[in-house]
């Protein structure tokens, strides 16, 4: 797997800007909110886009341009959000986001990463099995005083991924407990690994770091397949994009469903195991993070083999993957259950929305990046009318709640298991 | 660039709108069909990489930029979306003025049926916002992420609805214009947007000609554009279908039909648009080319997807016996009557020319496709649906009467094509792949041939490049206009720029590059605002 492979991709571009934009001018729906690419959005020179990253890295291996400090700050000002490949796979086969993905392993193993903002989260990773440099003895300190299974000592059809940022943070671990109390109340059989969870690697994978992925990657598929597990769940959008989208790249065996507590839930409502009862007086909006929504789709990279059919249309074997498969209606249903919530929609949803400017290590390295993406998203769940902006992933929360105190916007913030947790009464 | 006029820019618009950094200037080196200008080594990069790029924020921030270059005899280039090569300078030391933080939407006046639009406005925002007080805008034919000051006032002017609403050259209500000394003129009235042309003699000939000035003749910085009735909803809805365009609209407008009939000879279909023209029946009248053609346009599937249910399948075999000259009308009608009528209209027009409603568009997948998904691409204008092979370029194109076209069709092009699909190095998308739209009823065509080749193969691009050279002699042999665009020129011959084709060309039609030097030494006297794409360029001056 090279960067090389898709020399033939970058060479196909045709620096038609779509990939500035949300794709298709039916689903634009304003001026004010019809762009899809934060980078090209927050720094405007072309170099920015999806496309202008494809054009760097054909000029990079044709050794027009080497490594400096602005190539490595274009590569990375950027959260690998996947739109700019879906606007252009609307009309191409092209591999936008392998390139960006590949452009970045390059970079890390040329030595020219991880940036300075990366490294704490790679030693804290290498360190502490987490990415927020805290103890592996304090991971499990999250779910104390909830009698739940320890699925190292008992066998469990369910095991429970809290995931570092739902572990550690203060102001997040409650949302994992309410999680694995829902759960509970349901007599759902689920367990947890405590103190012995690891990080899923998204952090390094998506940094360019892949012998770290591989390394946790491979450990984690090992250990969940030894647990005899029928489904690993998380909350944690990020954990579970690589899970269900990367993961399988490592080539090992995977014996076991991957679920976002989301789509479990959802299922218990349905089956009437759980009834959200009391009312909450609250419009809400909802922000369809990026690794819950398109770039949770496996996909396989072509790793550039093609063949020609009609002289030269090229056929790649891989399926082309536009995000429509992403967890997008279980959150939408939740939400729709709970009495006195009033749901609207942004206009950027579904596999076209917007990033919160968080991922892929754009947050540690490029603060104001993050910021500026964050603030994007807030002004367009607040053109909705919605009291609260609703999420599924710690990360984007984390981003959210940052810019929203920062620029004083008057924005609830909040996970959808605490409305639902609320709303049954917790 | 010097430090001292670098700093003089960034006092301007500021540190973090410039830039001369290589990583950032090597992004407009590199565009749509910058493989075939000519260059000592084949390469996707242009030989030149510009001075610095700039991103000025408004009208006064651009003015000042052209008076530094006045000052210090800088060459400079203006860009919106900048999509083809026509975009990026073309010779060494020009400054690029990248206009993407001009977005905005000055004004939509819904009674007077206007906007004010800066130069990155895109079609599908400017489309977004005028639909919700019903209106329309004729398209882009670049994409709904193009710019639409760049069609109106400095590109072709192309557009698929044009067949309503005319051609974009006409759609122009005024422009803000920062002329290449640095002046600003305003033309159309001077408060208002309602005209294209003041009072006194019009300039708007001069200011966009036929193909616009691509650049060469100072920065547009605003744009009235001519607005049209939409009976349509002001917002439209999608959902995924999974199909061929993966989305479908489900909010169709209440009276809308697509209707897609198929004629045994072109003369038929000629005849078909012309009299529904005379009945002014239609919004769109589009003539995609062959079966092929048609399906290696489709929409998002997968150019496997593509190629196993269409052409493996035997699908397009079979659909070629019954499908000969194809054609689009999208019908609209305002209200129920006015559609009943039209639709009526239309099918009798059908009959009446001998044409058939193609039966495999009435069943299955492509029922769907032919009814929902289709409207998709045209209402919203998604014509990157166009880039399945990986590079595509268009022949000389041609405007005249269905008459004439039916001339070039026939007559170089199709042959032409067949050739070169034979030699392998081009996408077998059967030999007619003409595409043509109608404009105010029909009363004039614009029809352009596509090829498809596959940027990434040298030999590919080279094919077409020798394709393209041969069909520019034999219409020039037989003495059959074309429209001399750059974008035709460009790949002709490896070792002639665009602008020299355009004197060779020149010569033959009336001597307009001389023309149009005259114009450019009026307006820029210093020769500043690039001239790579207008009239003859650069090569003017050895030409004397």
């Amino acid at each position: 797997m090279a960067l090389e492979d898709y020399k033939k991709d970058m060479m196909r571009c045709v620096r038609c800007s779509v990939c500035k934009f949300i794709p298709l001018s039916s689903i634009i729906k304003s001026w004010r909110f019809a762009y899809g690419c934060p980078s090209s959005m927050h720094k405007n020179f072309h170099a920015y886009s999806g496309g202008g990253k494809l054009i760097l890295a054909l000029s990079f291996l044709e050794g027009r341009i080497g490594y400096s400090p602005k190539l490595l700050e274009v590569i990375y000002n950027c959260s690998l959000c996947g739109m700019c490949d879906l606007a252009c796979k609307i009309g191409t086969d092209l591999e936008v986001w392998e390139i960006l993905h590949e452009f970045r392993k390059r970079c890390f193993k040329d030595g020219q990463a991880p940036l300075s903002g990366h490294k704490p989260i790679l030693d804290s990773l290498k360190n502490y099995d987490n990415v927020w440099m805290q103890p592996r003895a304090r991971r499990g300190d999250w779910a104390k005083g909830i009698k739940v299974k320890d699925a190292r000592k008992e066998k469990v059809s369910v095991l429970y991924f809290a995931g570092c940022t739902y572990s550690y943070d203060p102001n997040l671990k409650e949302i994992a407990r309410k999680t694995l109390s829902i759960l509970l109340q349901s007599g759902v059989d689920v367990g947890i690994l405590g103190n012995e969870e690891k990080c899923c690697s998204s952090p390094a994978y998506m940094i360019g770091d892949e012998e770290t992925f591989k390394k946790y990657g491979e450990e984690n598929i090992e250990r969940f397949n030894e647990l005899g597990i029928e489904v690993l769940l998380t909350s944690c959008a990020g954990c579970y994009g690589l899970f269900k989208s990367k993961y399988p790249r490592l080539g090992k065996k995977m014996n076991f469903k991957v679920m976002h507590s989301v789509e479990y839930i959802w299922n218990l409502i349905n089956e009437g195991r759980i009834k959200p009862r009391k009312s909450i007086p609250l419009t809400v909006t909802y922000h369809d993070p990026c690794h819950l929504g398109r770039l949770s789709e496996p996909r396989i990279p072509s790793h550039g083999k093609e063949r020609y059919e009609l002289n030269t249309l090229p056929i790649k074997e891989v399926p082309k993957v536009l995000g429509l498969n992403g967890v997008y209606d279980p959150p939408r249903e939740i939400l729709r259950s709970i009495p006195g919530v009033k749901f609207v929609e942004m206009e950027r949803r579904r596999e076209y929305s917007f990033c919160c400017g968080s991922g892929a290590g754009a947050r540690s390295a490029f603060p104001e990046f993050a910021e500026m993406t964050a603030l994007e998203r807030l002004e367009e769940a607040h053109s909705t009318g919605a009291n609260a902006l609703v999420t599924a992933c710690p990360w984007c929360e984390k981003n959210f709640m940052d810019a929203n105190q920062k620029f004083n916007r008057d924005l609830k913030i909040v996970d959808i298991i605490e409305l639902l947790y609320s709303s049954m009464g917790g | 660039m010097g430090r001292e006029i670098y700093r003089i820019f960034e006092d301007i618009v500021g540190p973090e709108n410039i830039s001369d950094d290589p990583v950032i200037l090597e992004t407009y080196s590199f565009n749509w069909l910058t493989e075939f200008l000519p260059r000592s080594a084949p390469s996707k990069f242009m030989e030149h990489r510009p001075l610095a790029v700039v991103l000025p924020g408004s009208t006064e921030e651009v003015q000042k930029i052209v008076k530094v270059c006045n000052a210090y005899k800088i060459k400079f280039k203006a860009l919106s979306t900048g999509y083809g090569s026509h975009s990026l300078p073309g010779q060494e030391n020009v400054l690029v003025i990248d206009l993407k933080r001009m977005n905005r939407i000055v004004e939509i006046d819904e009674k007077n049926k206007f906007a004010v639009v800066e130069p990155y406005v895109v079609w599908a925002q400017l489309q977004a916002e005028v639909m919700k007080v019903g209106l329309f805008t004729t398209p882009v034919q670049a994409g709904s992420q193009a710019s639409v000051l760049a069609n109106l006032t400095s590109g072709w002017g192309m557009n698929t609805f044009g067949n309503h609403g005319g051609h974009n050259g006409r759609n122009v209500l005024g422009v803000e214009w920062v002329l290449p000394t640095g002046e600003i003129l305003k033309l159309g009235p001077p408060s208002e947007w309602f005209t294209g042309d003041g009072p006194g003699p019009s300039l708007r000939g001069i200011m966009r000609g036929h193909c616009g000035a691509q650049g060469g003749l100072g920065i547009f910085t605003k744009v009235g554009i001519k607005l049209h009735n939409w009976p349509g909803p002001p917002v439209l809805e999608t959902e995924p279908t999974g199909l061929i365009s993966a989305y479908s609209i489900k909010n169709l407008p209440e009276f809308i039909e697509v209707i897609t009939p198929s004629f045994d000879t072109y003369e038929d279909l000629a005849n078909f648009l012309y009299r529904a023209g005379e009945e002014e029946i239609a919004y769109c009248l589009v003539r995609v080319g062959s079966v092929e053609h048609m399906i290696t346009l489709a929409g998002s599937i997968s150019n496997k997807e593509i190629f196993e249910q269409f052409f493996e399948s035997g699908f397009v075999q079979s659909a070629k016996e019954l499908i000969k000259h194809p054609c689009v009308a999208v019908i609209f009608g305002n209200t129920e009557r006015e559609f009943n009528f039209k639709r009526k209209v239309a099918y009798e027009i059908i009959e009446e020319c001998g044409g058939k409603i193609f039966p495999v568009f009435e069943e299955g997948i492509l029922k769907k496709f032919a009814r929902e998904e289709l409207l998709v691409a045209l209402i919203g204008n998604d014509t990157h649906f166009i880039h399945h092979a990986g590079g595509f370029v268009i022949s000389a194109g041609y405007m005249g009467t269905a008459d004439a076209v039916i001339r070039h069709m026939g007559l170089p092009q199709e042959r032409l094509k067949k050739k070169y699909i034979e030699r392998g190095k081009i996408l077998a998308d059967g030999e007619d792949s003409t595409y043509h739209n109608s404009f105010e009823n029909n009363a004039y065509i614009y029809m352009e041939m596509e090829f498809h080749y596959d940027a990434a193969n040298p030999s590919s691009v080279e094919d077409s490049r020798e394709a393209l050279r041969e069909e520019r002699e034999t219409l020039t042999e037989e003495k059959l206009g074309f429209e001399p665009n750059d974008i035709a020129l460009c790949v002709g011959d490896s070792k002639m720029h665009p602008a020299q084709r355009m004197i060779e060309i020149g010569k033959r039609y009336g001597n307009f590059h001389i023309w149009q030097e005259k114009i450019k030494n009026a307006f820029d006297p210093d020769d500043l605002s690039d001239r790579s794409n207008y009239g003859g360029g650069i090569y003017m001056k050895k030409e004397k």
